[in-house]
C-alpha cells in the first residue's frame, strides 16, 4: 500500500482535487440558497442571497445547473486547447527521444561489431546525461524493450548492465507500482524480458487483476521469467483464458519454453478446459503426436472450442485404422466444423472401399460444404469415381461437383 | 377555466418530466462514455495490434461489400479492400444489379472468370446470376457475386450465403478503411470480455468529405468547408464517442453502423440474415441478433463497440440528400421498433427491453414529435398570455449552455484521444458549429424526422431509399446510390 501511494502521488492528488471540487460544487449549491453558512467557527455570508432568496427552489436549481454547464463548457474548451497543444508538444518530445534512443541503443548493442564503434562506457555517459527526467527514462526503457523484441539475439545481459549503470531500477519500480496500467505493462515487459528478480509475487497479484491487458501481460511476464514450475497451476489461476490470451500465451511459450520445460500431460488432463486448449494447441504446434490418446480424451469435453481444437489435432494425427474407425463412428454426432476436419483427414485412409462408401454417404446426406469437401477427397483419390456425381438429381450434389471440378481442377 | 388549467397542468408536467428524463439520460451518457473510454484507453493503449497477425488461432473473415452503380470508383474501392492484410480473409463484392458498366469494369480489370461455386442459399435472395473469381493469383481472395437488384440488405445476404468464414465484415464499398481497422474489430471476438461470446463489433465512422485520399487511404484529415458537413462532423463525434460508447458500457447497444460492422456469420445465418423489408437493416439486424441470443441460445453474449475511428465515409453535402438520409433513418427506426415492439419494457430482455428500447422509442423516434407538439403548445400559451418569459429565457439559456457543454465534451474527447483535426481555426470553427447547430441543424433534423414519420405512417412508404448522390473520392465524378429500391 505504501508503495502504491508513494509511486502514485500525482494520481491520488488529481482524484482528491476532483473529489474536493465535486464536494465544493455541492456545497455551493447549498450555500448560495442560504443567507450564510457557519463552518469551523467562521461565518460565510452569501453575497448573492438578495437575488436567490426570491427564487423558488426549482428555479434556483435551474440557474445553478446553467452556471455549471457554462463553467463546464469553458473547462472543456481550455482542456481541449491544452490537450491539442501541450500534448502535441509532449508527443513531439517523446518521438524525438524515441528516435534518438532507438539509434543509440542499436549502436550500443552492436558496438562490438561496428568498426570505429564507441565503447559501452561512452554510451553509459550519453544515456546518463540524456535520460535524466522520468519521461526520458521511461522512453529509454520502452526503446530497450522494443529493440529486444525485434532482434533475434538476446541482449539481456547488455541491457541489464545499462540499467544498473543508469540506476533505472527505481524507474522500473515506479512504473511497476504505478496506478497507470499502461506503465505497469511496460514495467512487466522490462522485468520479464530482462529477467529482473524480486517482482514475482507482485506479478502473480497482477495476474488476478480485473483488467484484461494487465492480467494478460502479467501471465506472459511470468512465463517469460520461466520461474514456472507448474504451468498448469499458473494457467488454472487465470480468471478466464480468452482466445486472445491463449494466442498470446502460445506465442510466448513458443519463444521461451522448450519441450522439456512443458508438462504436456498435466495440461492435457487439466480440469480447466481452456488450459487443456493450450495443451492441445502446444501439442499441435510442436507436432507431439505421442499425446494423441490424451487429446482423444478431450473430444468429449464440455467446451466447444476445446472439442474443436482437439478434433483438429486428433484428425491431423490420425494414422491408424483404429483412428479412422473411431472418427467414422463419431462422425454423425459431431458439429459441422468437426465433420469438416474429419473429412479432410480421411484422404490418407488406406481402405479405399471404406473411404468411398463413407464419402458417398456424406455427399448424399450432409451439408453442401461437406459435400464439396468429400468430393474433393474423392477427386484426389480417384477422379473417375467423381464423374457419376455430375449427373446427380440432387441439385446440391451437382453444384458441389461443379465447384470441385471448376476450382480444383482448372 | 378549470378545464384549461387542468390541461395546461397535464401538458406542463408531461413536458417537464420528459425534459428531466432526457437531461438525466444525457448526463448519464456523458458519465458512462467517460468511464468506458477511460477503460478502453487504459486497456488498449499499448496493445500491439499487429501481433494479432502472428496468432495461430484466428477466426476467418469475409469482407462483404455490396456495390450498385459504382463504375467510377469500383476498381480503386476493391483494391483498397484487397489490400487489407489478415491471415484468413476473403473479399466478396456483391454487384447488386448495377445498371452501369460496374460489372464489366471489374471483370476486365481483375481478370475475372465465371466459376461454379456451390452456394448454400440458406438466406433467400434475388437471383444470383453468377460468381466470379480471378485468374490472377494476386487476387486469389477476391470473389465477385453478380446478382439481380434487390437492395443493400439483399446484397449482403447474398454475400453471407457465399461466405464460408467465421465472421463477416459488412462495409460500404466506397468507405475508406483505416489500415488496422480489421484487427481492432476482430480483437473483441478474441477477447471474450467477461467470458461472453461477442456476436458483433463496430467502430467509429468519421466524415471523409474534404479529406485527402490517396490509394484508398486517408492521407490528410481536413475539417470540411461546407457548413452542412461540419454539422455532421460534430454530430458523428457526439453519436459515436459519447452515445454509442455509453450504450456499450451498459451493453445496451442496438446499432452497429451499416457502413462498417463485423458479425458472427453463423448467428446471422441462423436468424435469416438481413431483413430486406426495412430500410433500417443495420439496426434491425442487431436487435434481432440480441433477441435470438436471449430467446434461443440463452448464453452470455455482448455487442462490442470500439471508440477508434475505423472507417471514413462521405456524408450528404446537400440538404436535399441529407433530408432523404434522415427520412430513411427515421423510417428504419420506426419499422424496427414496431417489428420488435414486444421487447419494449419486457423484463425478459433485460436492459435491452427495459432501457435501450424504451430510450429509442422515447428519444429517437418520439423526440421530434414531442418537440413539435411542445412548440405548438408554447405558441398557444404565448397567444393566451400564459408564458412567464423569465422562466422561458432561463430554460433557453440552460438548454443552450448544456447542449454546448455536451458538444464540447465530445470535441474534447476527439482532441484528447484521436487528435485528427488540428489547429486553432478548427477549434473555433467547431465551437461556432456547435452553437449554430442548435439554431439551424437541429430544427432541420426535426423537420426531416417528421417527414420520415409522415412517409411511414401516412404515405406508407416503408422501403424507399431515395437517390443518394456521392462524389467518387478519387475522381470528380458523381455516383448514385440507393436507386435500387426505387426501381422495385
Amino acid at each position: 500500500m505504501k508503495k502504491l501511494i508513494f509511486y502514485n502521488f500525482r494520481y491520488y492528488l488529481i482524484r482528491l482535487i476532483g473529489l474536493l471540487t465535486l464536494l465544493y460544487v455541492i456545497y455551493l449549491s447549498y450555500f448560495y440558497y442560504h443567507p450564510s453558512v457557519e463552518a469551523f467557527g467562521y461565518v460565510f455570508i452569501n453575497p448573492y442571497y438578495q437575488y436567490t432568496k426570491y427564487l423558488e427552489q426549482w428555479r434556483y436549481f435551474l440557474i445553478f445547473v446553467t452556471a455549471i454547464s457554462i463553467i463546464s463548457f469553458n473547462v472543456f474548451f481550455l482542456l481541449t486547447l491544452y490537450f491539442t497543444y501541450a500534448r502535441a508538444k509532449s508527443d513531439k518530445k517523446r518521438q524525438q527521444l524515441e528516435s534518438d534512443y532507438s539509434e543509440k541503443i542499436v549502436s550500443f548493442i552492436y558496438s562490438d561489431f561496428l568498426s570505429g564503434g564507441k565503447s559501452p562506457e561512452d554510451f553509459y555517459q550519453y544515456f546518463k546525461k540524456s535520460a535524466t527526467s522520468w519521461l526520458a527514462q521511461e522512453m529509454l526503457l520502452r526503446v530497450i524493450i522494443k529493440t529486444q523484441s525485434l532482434v533475434e539475439e538476446n541482449f539481456r545481459t547488455r541491457f541489464t548492465e545499462l540499467i544498473v549503470h543508469l540506476k533505472l531500477q527505481k524507474t522500473i519500480k515506479r512504473l511497476f507500482y504505478s496506478k497507470n496500467i499502461s506503465k505497469n505493462i511496460i514495467a512487466l515487459k522490462v522485468i520479464s524480458h530482462l529477467k529482473i528478480t524480486g517482482y514475482a509475487n507482485d506479478i502473480v497479484r497482477y495476474t488476478k487483476s480485473n483488467n484484461y491487458a494487465l492480467r494478460n501481460e502479467a501471465t506472459t511476464a511470468l512465463l517469460r521469467l520461466t520461474e514456472i514450475t507448474n504451468l498448469d497451476k499458473l494457467l488454472s489461476n487465470q480468471q478466464h483464458l480468452s482466445k486472445l490470451s491463449i494466442n498470446t500465451i502460445l506465442s510466448t511459450l513458443d519463444h521461451n519454453l522448450t519441450d522439456d520445460d512443458i508438462d504436456f500431460v498435466s495440461l492435457l488432463k487439466s480440469q480447466k478446459v481452456r488450459v487443456a486448449v493450450i495443451g492441445v494447441l502446444l501439442v499441435k504446434n510442436r507436432r507431439k503426436s505421442e499425446y494423441k490418446d490424451l487429446i482423444k480424451n478431450n473430444l468429449n469435453r464440455e467446451d466447444d472450442f476445446l472439442r474443436e481444437v482437439a478434433w483438429e489435432v486428433y484428425a491431423s494425427f490420425a494414422n491408424s485404422d483404429l483412428d479412422y474407425e473411431f472418427m467414422l463412428q463419431r462422425f454423425d454426432k459431431e458439429t459441422y466444423k468437426n465433420k469438416l476436419m474429419i473429412i479432410k483427414s480421411l484422404k490418407n485412409l488406406e481402405n479405399k472401399r471404406k473411404l468411398f462408401a463413407f464419402l458417398d454417404n456424406v455427399v448424399r446426406k450432409e451439408h453442401l460444404i461437406l459435400k464439396v469437401q468429400a468430393l474433393k477427397i474423392i477427386f484426389e483419390n480417384n477422379f473417375y469415381r467423381l464423374l457419376p456425381y455430375k449427373v446427380s438429381d440432387n441439385k446440391n450434389v451437382a453444384s458441389a461437383y461443379h465447384e470441385v471440378v471448376d476450382l480444383y481442377l482448372s | 377555466m378549470i378545464i384549461l388549467f387542468t390541461i395546461t397542468e397535464i401538458f406542463n408536467n408531461f413536458f417537464l418530466t420528459y425534459a428531466l428524463i432526457l437531461f438525466a439520460a444525457y448526463v448519464s451518457v456523458a458519465i458512462l462514455s467517460t468511464i468506458e473510454l477511460r477503460f478502453y484507453l487504459k486497456k488498449n493503449k499499448y496493445f500491439d495490434y499487429n501481433s494479432i497477425l502472428s496468432y495461430k488461432e484466428l477466426p476467418s473473415i469475409s469482407i462483404i461489400a455490396p456495390a450498385f452503380n459504382e463504375e467510377a470508383s469500383i476498381v480503386e474501392n476493391i483494391r483498397s479492400l484487397i489490400l487489407i492484410y489478415y491471415p484468413k480473409i476473403e473479399v466478396i463484392i456483391v454487384n447488386d444489379g448495377s445498371t452501369d458498366e460496374s460489372m464489366q469494369t471489374i471483370i476486365e480489370h481483375y481478370e475475372l472468370v465465371k466459376v461454379n461455386m456451390a452456394i448454400d442459399e440458406k438466406i433467400e435472395t434475388k437471383k444470383v446470376r453468377g460468381i466470379y473469381k480471378s485468374l490472377n493469383k494476386a487476387y486469389d481472395n477476391l470473389i465477385v457475386v453478380d446478382k439481380s437488384n434487390g437492395g443493400k440488405a439483399d446484397a449482403l445476404n447474398a454475400g453471407i450465403n457465399v461466405s464460408r468464414s467465421d465472421l463477416f465484415l459488412a462495409v460500404d464499398v466506397d468507405s475508406i478503411i483505416e489500415p488496422d481497422a480489421l484487427l481492432k474489430l476482430v480483437k473483441p471476438f478474441l477477447e471474450e470480455e467477461g467470458g461472453r461470446k461477442v456476436i458483433s463489433s463496430g467502430g467509429v465512422v468519421r466524415v471523409a468529405n474534404n479529406c485527402t485520399i490517396k490509394d484508398g487511404k486517408i492521407t490528410e484529415v481536413k475539417f470540411p468547408k461546407k457548413l452542412i458537413v461540419k454539422f455532421q462532423v460534430l454530430e458523428y463525434f457526439r453519436a459515436f464517442t459519447l452515445g454509442r460508447m455509453a450504450w456499450s458500457k451498459v451493453d445496451g447497444l442496438l446499432i452497429i453502423s451499416g457502413a462498417f460492422g463485423m458479425f458472427d456469420r453463423e448467428i446471422v445465418e441462423k436468424i435469416g440474415g438481413y431483413d430486406t423489408s426495412t430500410v433500417g437493416e443495420d439496426l434491425e439486424l442487431v436487435v434481432r441478433m440480441r433477441k435470438y441470443m436471449r430467446d434461443v441460445e440463452k448464453t452470455k453474449y455482448r455487442v462490442a463497440f470500439i471508440p477508434d475511428p475505423l472507417c471514413w465515409t462521405e456524408v450528404p453535402s446537400s440538404y436535399k440528400i441529407l433530408g432523404r438520409q434522415r427520412n430513411r433513418w427515421t423510417r428504419g427506426a420506426i419499422d424496427t421498433i414496431s417489428k420488435h415492439r414486444s421487447m419494449i419494457f419486457n423484463p425478459k430482455y433485460g436492459r435491452i427491453g427495459l432501457l435501450s428500447f424504451p430510450y429509442w422509442v422515447m428519444f429517437e423516434w418520439l423526440a421530434p414529435i414531442i418537440e413539435i407538439i411542445g412548440l405548438f403548445y408554447f405558441f398557444i400559451l404565448v397567444l393566451m398570455g400564459l408564458v412567464d418569459f423569465k422562466v422561458f429565457f432561463s430554460l433557453s439559456l440552460f438548454i443552450i449552455s448544456f447542449t454546448m457543454a455536451f458538444s464540447l465534451l465530445a470535441i474534447l474527447y476527439e482532441s484528447y484521444i484521436y487528435n485528427k483535426y488540428k489547429g486553432f481555426k478548427y477549434l473555433f470553427q467547431i465551437i461556432f458549429v456547435a452553437l449554430a447547430e442548435i439554431i439551424i441543424f437541429h430544427p432541420i433534423n426535426v423537420y426531416y424526422s417528421l417527414l420520415g414519420n409522415f412517409d411511414f405512417f401516412v404515405r406508407k412508404n416503408k422501403k424507399g431509399w431515395g437517390v443518394m448522390l456521392r462524389t467518387a473520392f478519387d475522381s470528380k465524378k458523381q455516383t448514385t446510390h440507393g436507386q435500387e429500391n426505387n426501381k422495385k
